[in-house]
């Protein structure tokens, strides 16, 4: 059996951080506006193309290719949110996972179509290169994610809980109604929680490419994962996707270490399962949103 | 008394005008375009069984797909049989997971059994990855690499029959189903289950049922589009497109009405074809692009038909 070191489990707890950053995008949509984009994981791997293509083609470092990636990936989100925008006040459940799905569909065969089936990955300047803390040796990319994702993580929390916009966002979440008396517009909630998400995905799926590639069937990888970091704590909660994120990221580090590398992906879909089947609405009950479609 | 709907008629001048294609035509090309459409009108019709009577919106389906492809390598490679004996095998290798996934769907809400089913399809198809095969030291097979089955010795114009017949029969299933007792308790089942509940009905158990047709039919289709490829892999047989493939017809033609899945993959899959068949091999990807905009557009725009239509 394979013992990891120190440089491994902070390196693990870098990538959960990351992790939880790609989660924070399905937590918020279910959470506040209460949706659920299918389509995120085919939406997340297609901005992950983008940012390849601008990285590589325009010869610049993945790091700077950042807000590139950022600011396409809000009309990206800002376009499948809207076509959903009926469907989401009307809270018709079924209606969202077909149109997502359809949306889910059209990114994968425009990956398909545009970049091919093969796999793409960067490599940077300082890929190679460690950072010295204390006695252990990490690798500086791992730094890099993780700081990248906790930092926005916070400033997300800050958003939701200290400012104003955060309180209507909740507000809206608990009552529909009773915030439009209060002109609060539910549908400029919606917006402004769509925006945040994209920025969200924009970065992580930009970040991502310090560590690994991507190839087109990613895509179902991290829509379990953001299910998993979503129905962990709290949908919505940013702590939650926090420590959703770290603990996918270390229950596939034990899996890899008792089964080998091949089942790492296995780690995230088991969990998920049985985190469904323990608790449908995360470990802390959520308001709002119950399980049946008919209901 | 019975009634002759309107969709019965068009049904019945659709399978006459179908089954003399091969008078007409002799062409490999229409043939091979027609067994895909059947195939999928079959699995669309699976599906319909479980989403549209019994209300259970399964989306890995593409595992019991997957599995009844991989019973004929089985049947192939660790038993050394005729692929027809990997039929009956693939479907006996779904059971066990006919009743996990209805066990699942007797305790999660309904949107959270379609994130489980969802992810289902890819635990099974990283297991199977890792399997190889040996047949001798230093030859492996299977695994990622996929394995090559053996073909029957088939014309395509018999392949075209017989997934016709399944078709067909498929259909006349549901036709049965829908009048029988079963049936309606499938479709109190999907209406309101709590009702359904107290008025004695076990849901669970109709469940189960509904999965396991489901499942069975979906298995065989499995397997005879591994006979008739001769080759698969897991990422070809589990993969998330063939789930969506699974649902295109059914959602397209109308959920819940027993000609839907048929009707709708009559009208998508050919058109795919010729339009795959036009721009040629290398735009894989449009076929997806087309499907998810057919998914969407077609669920729209029977929403806004309904929502002005005064019978809502």
């Amino acid at each position: 059996m394979y013992i990891p070191s120190n440089a491994v489990l902070i390196q693990t707890f870098l990538i959960g951080c990351l992790y939880g950053l790609i989660g924070l995008g399905v937590s918020l949509l279910f959470g506040v506006a209460k949706v659920i984009n299918w389509a995120y994981g085919n939406m997340f791997i297609f901005l992950m193309y983008l940012s390849w293509t601008f990285a590589s083609k325009l010869g610049i470092d993945p790091l700077l290719a950042v807000p590139i990636g950022v600011v396409f990936s809000i009309p990206i989100f800002f376009i499948v949110h809207k076509t959903m925008e009926p469907l989401v006040f009307k809270e018709n459940v079924i209606g969202q996972l077909v149109v997502t799905l359809g949306f889910s569909l059209i990114f994968y065969g425009l990956i398909y179509v545009i970049w091919g089936p093969a796999t793409k990955s960067l490599m940077s300047q300082y890929s190679m290169s460690t950072i010295k803390l204390g006695e252990t040796i990490i690798q500086l990319p791992y730094l890099i994610i993780g700081l990248a994702g906790i930092i926005p993580l916070v400033l997300v929390h800050f958003l939701v809980t200290k400012t104003w916009y955060g309180k209507a966002m909740q507000a809206t979440a608990q009552n529909k109604t009773l915030t439009r008396i209060f002109g609060i517009r539910p549908e400029m909630i919606y917006y402004l929680v769509v925006v945040v998400v994209a920025v969200a995905a924009g970065l992580a799926a930009s970040l991502i490419f310090t560590l690994w590639g991507v190839q087109p069937t990613d895509g179902s990888f991290y829509i379990s994962l953001a299910f998993v970091v979503t129905m962990i704590y709290r949908p919505g909660s940013i702590i939650g996707a926090l420590i959703g994120g770290l603990i996918v990221s270390y229950a596939e580090l034990l899996v890899k270490s008792l089964l080998g590398n091949w089942a790492t992906g296995v780690a995230t879909y088991v969990l998920f399962i049985i985190l469904l089947l323990v608790r449908q609405h995360g470990i802390r009950k959520s308001v709002g949103l119950k399980g049946g479609i008919s209901e | 008394m019975k009634r002759i709907k309107i969709s019965d008629i068009v049904f019945a001048v659709l399978i006459v005008i179908i089954g003399f294609i091969p008078l007409v035509t002799r062409s490999s090309y229409i043939f091979s375009l027609m067994f895909n459409t059947f195939l999928w009108a079959l699995c669309g019709q699976a599906w319909n069984i479980i989403a549209g009577y019994t209300g259970q919106w399964s989306l890995g389906h593409a595992l019991f797909f997957g599995l009844g492809a991989y019973g004929v390598v089985m049947a192939q490679y660790l038993l050394g049989l005729n692929p027809l004996v990997g039929l009956f095998l693939g479907m006996l290798i779904c059971i066990p997971f006919v009743f996990i996934i209805s066990g699942l769907s007797f305790r999660l809400g309904n949107i959270y059994f379609i994130m489980a089913t969802l992810v289902f399809p890819l635990i099974v198809q990283i297991l199977i990855g890792h399997y190889t095969y040996s047949k001798s030291e230093d030859i492996v097979i299977g695994g990622w690499q996929g394995f090559v089955v053996n073909r029957l010795p088939l014309t395509p114009l018999q392949f075209y029959y017989i997934m016709f017949l399944l078709v067909i029969l498929s259909i006349i299933l549901v036709k049965f189903l829908e009048r029988s007792r079963q049936g309606y308790f499938m479709k109190a089942t999907r209406d309101d289950e709590r009702l359904a509940l107290s008025l004695g009905i076990n849901t669970n158990k109709i469940k189960t049922l509904a999965m396991f047709i489901s499942a069975m039919l979906t298995s065989v289709a499995g397997s005879i589009y591994a006979i008739y490829t001769g080759y698969i892999a897991p990422t070809s047989v589990f993969d998330f497109s063939i789930s969506m493939n699974i649902i295109l017809g059914a959602i397209v033609g109308g959920l819940g009405t027993v000609y839907g899945p048929f009707f709708g993959a009559l009208v998508v899959f050919p058109l795919f074809q010729l339009i795959q068949g036009w721009v040629g091999g290398k735009f894989i990807g449009l076929t997806y692009i087309l499907s998810g905009f057919f998914l969407m557009s077609a669920y729209l725009i029977r929403l806004r038909f309904r929502a002005k239509s005064p019978l809502k």
